[in-house]
């Protein structure tokens, strides 16, 4: 109850980055990302995380404030979406949207990215691609595209689970356009980052993503022709169908 | 060592000679533009300019250097990507050259040479690559010996975006007024934002529904095409400056480099700055008469593939309009 009467004072307090950070307490920077800063802090006695979608100086202030709202929300029920489909991901524990806030539940552990650096191919990191296909295609089942599910964006915690993290490109979305470029964007961190065993890894994912989603099939196909999009490829498909020039 | 390169991708022919023996290293840097009548470029008006011009400009530039065939060590030509017929024409007067004077022939990717000349010029050590032209929007990094694509668009160029749109709306051609591109112009009227299409999926953008949703906004908002401009110009250069940011993040590289045609715009070139202060970074600009496409980049990137043993025999020397810059092995740095 106690707690209960701090949050809605806090409600009025949260309005901007500087008190926000007056709330949360101990914070350490783990991160500067590419659209946010990310600390650690104890949020109410919560190990938690506090992700601050700060001004950018090189966006038009207005496109800025508009983007940073909206992710913000859009990131939070994301979340939620994605807890309810069964995929593990940190809990969101408190929002404000204005000063683009969002508090969630830390999850201790490493980057899939850095694991699977260090392992190489093995059966382990098979298997952790595999669950990373199995949660995104859950994902995919109820209408949520993740937006960014790359390896940086997957953490495995001490007890060897894997989280998703960074829904902040999230969308509620069934078009099958927009699974596919999950699954591009999944397989070019693969390409990029994890070429020691491309195709080994792709095919684990998709054991993974096949098995969740009946529709992986179409999501494959697409997945095929937005390549083809890309500039300068060598296949290109033309209106004759497939074509090399 | 010294190096003739030609370059015939797409609107410019260009012959450069370069030289690794002295400071100075450009010889000679001739240039032929076409610049179409109306519309874009049309690949058969270009290549037919080439081909009337292409062996002048290749004698003027030994002209200009001063030299003469017989003091160069090799001929690197552009053979991609690009549009066929232009790129046949620098293929075809490459070849002749390697074949008829006894000269190593060197395959060079225009991607490629729009990086290494920026390194070149700008003193960049390892950055991110932001390239930026009427042809290519992508953000490359150079890890485990190739530039990787980190993220491009998914549909049309940036430089495309903001030419169709000023054509369509009749702002072009000219396309760059000054310096500066209509549409960069027209926005400097601009004082409100409209609502139009920011697409970042991932590591990727795209801009066709962004160019519809222009287009159709500038037609009917009558008396505010300079917001039209204004967001437009934000929304495209915003988007690609967050898909840079998210290369940075993922390779944890200290430098931003911007090149291609689309870097000679001062909006962009002060967004960058503004970026990189954000980040942390150090940022570098390739100046506009090395932004835009020329010979001198692929002499220079020639020179840098030939001392590494690169070379191809004039037969297997065809085109390859989409070859990709992820394809080449940079052998000269490791």
């Amino acid at each position: 109850m106690e707690a209960l009467t701090r949050l809605s004072r806090l409600v009025e307090e949260v309005r901007t980055v500087d008190k926000v950070v007056k709330v949360l307490e101990r914070c350490e920077e783990l991160s500067v990302g590419a659209e946010a800063r990310v600390l650690r802090c104890r949020f109410l006695g919560i190990d938690a995380v506090a992700k601050l979608r700060l001004p950018k100086p090189f966006l038009d202030p207005r496109i800025d404030a508009k983007l940073r709202v909206s992710r913000t929300r859009k990131e939070a029920r994301a979340i939620l979406k994605a807890l309810e489909l069964g995929v593990r991901a940190p809990v969101p524990l408190w929002i404000d949207e204005e000063s683009g806030l969002l508090i969630m539940q830390f999850v201790e552990g490493i980057l899939l990215r850095d694991y699977v650096v260090e392992k190489g191919w093995c059966d382990d990191t098979c298997r952790y691609f595999e669950i990373l296909g199995e949660f995104l295609g859950k994902m995919h089942g109820g209408g949520l595209v993740h937006g960014d599910p790359t390896t940086s964006n997957a953490i495995i915690n001490p007890l060897g689970e894997l989280y998703v993290i960074d829904f902040g490109l999230a969308e509620f979305s069934n078009a099958l356009e927009d699974k596919a470029i999950d699954v591009h964007i999944a397989f070019r961190a693969i390409e990029s980052t994890h070429f020691v065993a491309e195709q080994e890894f792709k095919n684990c994912f998709l054991r993974g993503y096949s098995r969740t989603y009946d529709r992986w099939r179409d999501v494959v196909a697409r997945v095929r022709e937005i390549r083809t999009m890309g500039r300068y490829v060598e296949r290109r498909r033309t209106v004759w169908g497939e074509d090399r020039e | 060592m010294i190096v003739l390169g030609i370059e015939s991708t797409a609107h410019t022919f260009g012959v450069g000679i370069v030289t690794d023996e002295e400071e100075r290293f450009v010889l000679a840097d001739v240039r032929v533009k076409y610049v179409p009548e109306k519309g874009g470029i049309h690949p058969r008006e270009a290549s037919r300019l080439f081909a009337e011009k292409g062996p002048e400009a290749v004698k003027k530039a030994f002209e200009e250097a001063g030299l003469t065939i017989k003091d160069v060590d090799a001929v690197a030509v552009a053979l991609g990507p690009g549009m066929g017929p232009c790129l046949r024409v620098g293929a075809t007067i490459a070849r002749m050259l390697a074949a008829y004077y006894d000269k190593p022939l060197v395959p060079v990717n225009h991607a490629v040479a729009h990086i290494e000349i920026g390194l070149k010029v700008t003193g960049a050590r390892d950055p991110v690559v932001v390239y930026l032209s009427g042809g290519n929007t992508a953000v490359l990094a150079f890890v485990s010996g190739r530039y990787r694509v980190f993220g491009e668009t998914l549909d049309i160029a940036l430089g495309n975006l903001l030419d169709t749109f000023a054509r369509e709306v009749g702002l072009a051609p000219p396309y760059v007024v000054s310096g500066k591109h209509v549409v960069d112009i027209c926005a400097e009227k601009g004082r409100d934002f409209v609502d139009l299409p920011y697409v970042v999926r991932g590591q990727d953008v795209a801009f066709s529904g962004l160019l519809t949703a222009a287009v159709k906004m500038y037609k009917s908002l009558k008396g505010r095409e300079g917001d039209v401009c204004l967001s437009l110009r934000e929304v495209a250069y915003g988007s690609v400056l967050e898909i840079a940011a998210r290369c940075l993040m993922q390779t944890g590289k200290r430098e931003v480099m911007l090149v291609g045609g689309v870097a000679a715009s001062p909006v962009l070139r002060e967004k960058l700055m503004a970026f990189a202060k954000y980040y942390g970074v150090e940022h570098y600009v390739v100046p506009p008469r090395y932004a835009v496409d020329n010979g001198v980049m692929i002499a220079w990137t020639g020179l840098l593939a030939f001392k590494h043993g690169v070379r191809i025999p004039v037969e297997e020397a065809i085109i390859r309009q989409r070859w990709r810059v992820d394809e080449v092995d940079i052998v000269w740095r490791r």
